[in-house]
């Protein structure tokens, strides 16, 4: 070794290990959250099924009494998928909903294929414009459907056309949804359960799977399957770690702020209090509840945001490399958005639970997480390879965190099959569990890659590229 | 005396030789704060403690360095806990697998052999029964449930006499009784109430009033299962009582009932004692009920629960949740003209204006008729302002002539409120009546004169331009100009 960089060493070195020190507490504090968060998923998950058992027989919850839902699915160039959608989402079961399309504008031949398919009329309704919203073209009802409506309104992002749903819609629930959800059939009945038991409620939203790999026929999933491709698979994995493990966890003690898109229930009128939808944002799910959470408990008033682990809808995700990228790098921005936007949350005792626990550990672990991620294991290597960190150490923390990953996906996996067994034939659980060893060496990090670039294209202002999803169409 | 933190360099001291093994991690401290620590002469490093001593017992096992042994054992747990879970995965798998196939042949068998005897009148031999273990309880429950469902008469009775020698019955009451667990309390009161067993009723009227609302819903739906008028007049004063039960779950619970429902009672004196919020309830169900029903004294029943309705809007107290709520259920224009019909009158007049200020808030169009034939007939100054502004805010057409009428109104704020009103319309022939308003001796009339006008977009401002280039009324002309030299 040279003098010159023995005496970088000799001046580097203390810092790189004030650095270790708090990477190796940041894994440690992740971990045990996560653990914990495991554990209480654990208990809630079994509370949730038993009660359900306990609770739900015959024909609960289908009297002409429950409340009425409208759907808002909003459509920007569906061609491909939509009519078989907008078929299966009118046959759900629930005793009084309706469906409304919202035409975002699409350029393609949505609008004359959806209109022609449901015998869809221009009417001169008019409606009350309680949120803002762009202009509206027309409103198109129909007389073989009647459950059946479409706004067609100039381009304005998925916020506004939910926005202008709102606006439209008649009942007092509305339930967004993404054009190519999948539902499941009794889903209505399953998500109002919460509105219904408890009058506090304001939101639920339950849990998302991956369609790709299942039959599909006239949009609704006839025979459960995985995804053929592996980058598929972990995702499987992934969104079961995410729903069951994540969300009822944070469901548990009332800190949900997180509510899928692609499926979630609101009480209209405290969406319309808080404003509605936020245009030009990202993560406009993720906004609202938020924003709810932010404004109920200024006000003080006692109410619930409630996660319900039930398999509900199913979705598309994307299988190839770069859609996927896009995808989560335009998560990341959204997620960074919207808690910023909302940054009066932050370690805000005011704001109870959410400001203290679970808005901290969103920016925390999976706002910033990436960077100290990435960062932690180079300083890691650099480390080690001065030999600051000797290689017992290295080895063991890299085994520590890979086998508490693969644990955390099993228990996922026990989530699964404790409740729901969604997946019927025993090979694919097998399937996910050798899945669950792997995904920590190539679609972690690859993730958390793609959310670093995520951060950084926020904090330079770079809009960055919505990534279209590339349809392939059921 | 100092000591220092940092080994010298190689070569810099006789017979010492530095090596960076030497620095471990976790245990050396920067710069900074080692200056901050040496200057106070301490001879051991800040926070230091003698790990070898501490983990000596562990030290012994693993070497030497006391992290690398934590990591190890936190390593050896987290795959002990994974090969766990993963047996336990495959375990839960095999098992359910089992229960699935035990299931279905005990069903199999138990439809040949056990279903066909309590569907004759022959006696069941004991032989058969005999052969359901304790172990089959919940299996048995589980199959017999379904059956039992619409079935009356003969066929329950036999049912019953089955469970009851099998030893199911007792078995759920037992559980009721003693199980920890508070779902599987909830599960055996609801099973009781499928049993329909008037034997059960006393400990389902005990469970009626236990502390988790969960077994006490359950228990009043069992109830109203098995039950009769009596039971359902108990069952509704709890119900009623409980505060935080919405109304959807209030009905789901009464349609247990299976003969129909005493509406009378539903609508008697004694409801009455009860929260507006609860009373709501009731009229909300009977109203759905006797139309899902088609029961035959329909009539007399809207007549009774219209008059509940009123009994409740004459209620001072009412809150206005209540109010919208009530006001929300008149989907029809017939049914709100009946709510605004010629007996208005008898409404006390606060009720009346909320009324109307709902129906514009609402924005509920087909009540325009009924408020322009009110306003026509208004002699009240209270419920006139209230009418307009509805109006205004409906936007409706219709109202216009009448508005501009009340445009020359003895009373400044009804004056004030037309020009308002008529704002929403930006209707042009309304330029010239309103002008005359912007001379008009009160600052709320020309306010809301010019505010209108300027709303009518550019011949609105240019309108305004002109008058205040003729008028003579120095008020007139400031009201304008604020108006049309606002800042953007």
């Amino acid at each position: 070794m040279s003098p010159i960089e023995h005496n970088f060493l000799y001046s580097a070195a203390p810092y790189l290990n004030v650095a270790n020190h708090f990477i190796a507490g940041y894994f440690l504090f992740v971990n045990t959250a996560y653990i914990s968060m495991l554990l209480l998923a654990f208990s809630a998950i079994k509370r949730h099924s038993h009660h359900t058992q306990s609770m739900e027989k015959g024909n609960t919850f289908r009297s002409p009494f429950t409340k009425p839902v409208s759907l808002l699915v909003p459509i920007y160039n569906e061609e491909l998928s939509i009519i078989g959608s907008v078929k299966s989402l009118l046959q759900l079961q629930y005793p009084q909903y309706e469906v409304i399309l919202i035409n975002d504008g699409s350029t393609d031949n949505t609008l004359a294929q959806v209109l022609k398919s449901f015998d869809l009329k221009k009417t001169k309704n008019v409606f009350r414009k309680q949120l803002p919203c762009q202009d509206i073209r027309g409103i198109y009802e129909s007389s073989t459907y009647p459950d059946l409506m479409l706004v067609d309104k100039e381009n304005g992002g998925k916020a506004d056309a939910l926005n202008a749903g709102i606006n439209a819609s008649k009942f007092p629930l509305i339930c967004s949804l993404d054009a190519d959800s999948i539902l499941e059939e009794d889903v209505l009945l399953k998500i109002v359960r919460p509105f219904v038991e408890d009058p506090k409620t304001v939101a639920a939203g339950g849990s998302v799977r991956i369609a790709n790999g299942c039959e599909i026929f006239n949009g609704r999933v006839t025979k459960i399957g995985l995804p053929k491709t592996l980058l598929g698979k972990f995702q499987v994995m992934e969104y079961l770690r995410a729903f069951l493990a994540g969300r009822m966890a944070f469901s548990l003690f009332n800190g949900l702020i997180i509510i899928s898109g692609a499926f979630g229930i609101f009480k209209k009128n405290k969406v319309i209090e808080v404003g509605g939808y936020h245009k030009d944002t990202i993560g406009e799910d993720m906004e609202l509840v938020v924003r709810l959470h932010a404004r109920l408990r200024e006000k003080g008033e006692p109410y619930s945001i409630t996660f319900i682990p039930d398999p509900v809808c199913w979705t598309e995700a994307p299988e190839s490399f770069k859609v996927l990228r896009l995808q989560r790098n335009r998560w990341q921005r959204g997620l960074l958005e919207s808690l910023f936007s909302n940054r009066k949350l932050f370690f805000n005792p005011k704001y109870g639970i959410v400001g203290l626990i679970s808005y901290p550990f969103f920016m925390l672990v999976e706002g910033l997480g990436p960077i100290i991620e990435v960062f932690g294991v180079l300083f890691f290597i650099v480390s080690w390879s001065f030999n600051l960190v000797g290689t017992p150490l290295l080895i063991l923390f890299i085994l520590a965190t890979v086998v508490l990953n693969i644990l955390l996906s099993i228990g996922s996996v026990i989530f699964e099959e404790m409740t729901y067994r969604r997946y019927p034939q025993t090979s694919m659980i097998i399937k996910l569990i050798g899945v669950s060893f792997i995904e920590v060496f190539f679609f972690r990090p690859l993730t958390v890659w793609w959310r670093l670039v995520g951060i950084v294209q926020y904090f330079s202002g770079k809009k960055g590229d919505w990534g279209d999803m590339v349809r392939k169409g059921f | 005396m100092r000591r220092a933190i940092l080994p010298a360099l190689p070569g810099q001291r006789n017979g010492h030789t530095f090596h960076l093994q030497d620095i471990r991690f976790f245990k050396m401290k920067p710069p900074i704060f080692w200056e901050l620590i040496s200057s106070q002469d301490v001879e051991k490093p800040f926070l230091d403690f003698d790990s070898k001593q501490v983990f000596s017992p562990l030290y012994r096992h693993f070497g030497e360095d006391p992290i690398v042994t934590g990591l190890i054992f936190t390593v050896l747990v987290f795959i002990g806990v994974t090969v766990y879970l993963i047996l336990y995965v495959i375990y839960l798998r095999i098992k359910s697998n089992l229960y699935q196939k035990k299931k279905a042949r005990k069903f199999a068998v138990w439809e040949q052999n056990i279903l066909p005897l309590i569907g004759s009148e022959v006696e069941i031999p004991s032989l058969i029964i005999e052969t359901i273990k304790k172990r089959d309880y919940e299996l048995f429950a589980e199959f017999i449930a379904p059956y039992l469902k619409d079935t009356k008469g003969d066929f329950l009775m036999r049912s019953i006499d089955v469970l009851r020698k099998v030893g199911v019955m007792e078995w759920e009451r037992h559980q009721l009784k003693h199980s920890k667990l508070t779902w599987r309390r909830a599960l055996a009161v609801q099973r009781l109430g499928e049993f329909r067993d008037q034997d059960n009723v006393t400990d389902l009227i005990h469970a009626l009033n236990d502390e988790e609302p969960i077994i006490s819903l359950n228990a009043a739906g069992a109830l109203l299962k098995i039950g009769d008028n009596k039971l359902l007049k108990k069952v509704i004063s709890v119900l009623l009582k409980n505060e935080h039960l919405t109304e959807e779950l209030f009905a789901e619970i009464l349609l247990n009932y299976e003969s129909p429902i005493d509406l009378d009672y539903l609508l008697n004196k004694e409801v009455e004692k009860y929260p507006a919020l609860a009373r709501l309830k009731v009229i909300n169900f009977i109203e759905h009920y006797n139309r899902e029903e088609g029961t035959t004294r329909s009539i007399e029943i809207i007549k009774k629960s219209k008059k509940a309705i009123r009994i409740l809007l004459d209620d001072e107290n009412l809150p206005d949740e209540v109010f919208e709520e009530i006001l929300l259920k008149y989907k029809n224009p017939e049914e709100l003209e009946h709510i605004l019909s010629q007996k208005v009158e008898k409404f006390p007049k606060d009720s009346m204006n909320k009324i109307i200020d709902y129906i514009g808030y609402l924005n509920r169009l087909e009540g325009v008729p009924i408020l322009i034939d009110l306003l026509g007939k208004s002699k009240n100054d209270e419920q006139t302002i209230c009418l307009i502004k509805a109006l205004g805010n409906l936007g409706s057409e219709e109202a216009l002539p009448l508005l501009v009428d009340y445009l020359k109104s003895g009373h400044p704020a009804i004056r004030a409120q037309s020009a308002q009103a008529l704002g929403t319309l930006k209707d042009e022939t309304t330029l010239e009546p309103l002008s005359r308003l912007l001379e008009d001796k009160d600052y709320w009339c020309r306010y809301y004169a010019a505010s209108s006008i300027f709303q009518m977009g550019d011949k609105g401002r240019e309108f305004l331009q002109s008058f205040c280039d003729l008028t003579q009324d120095p008020f007139a002309r400031d009201m304008i100009t604020q108006f049309l030299y606002k800042p953007q």
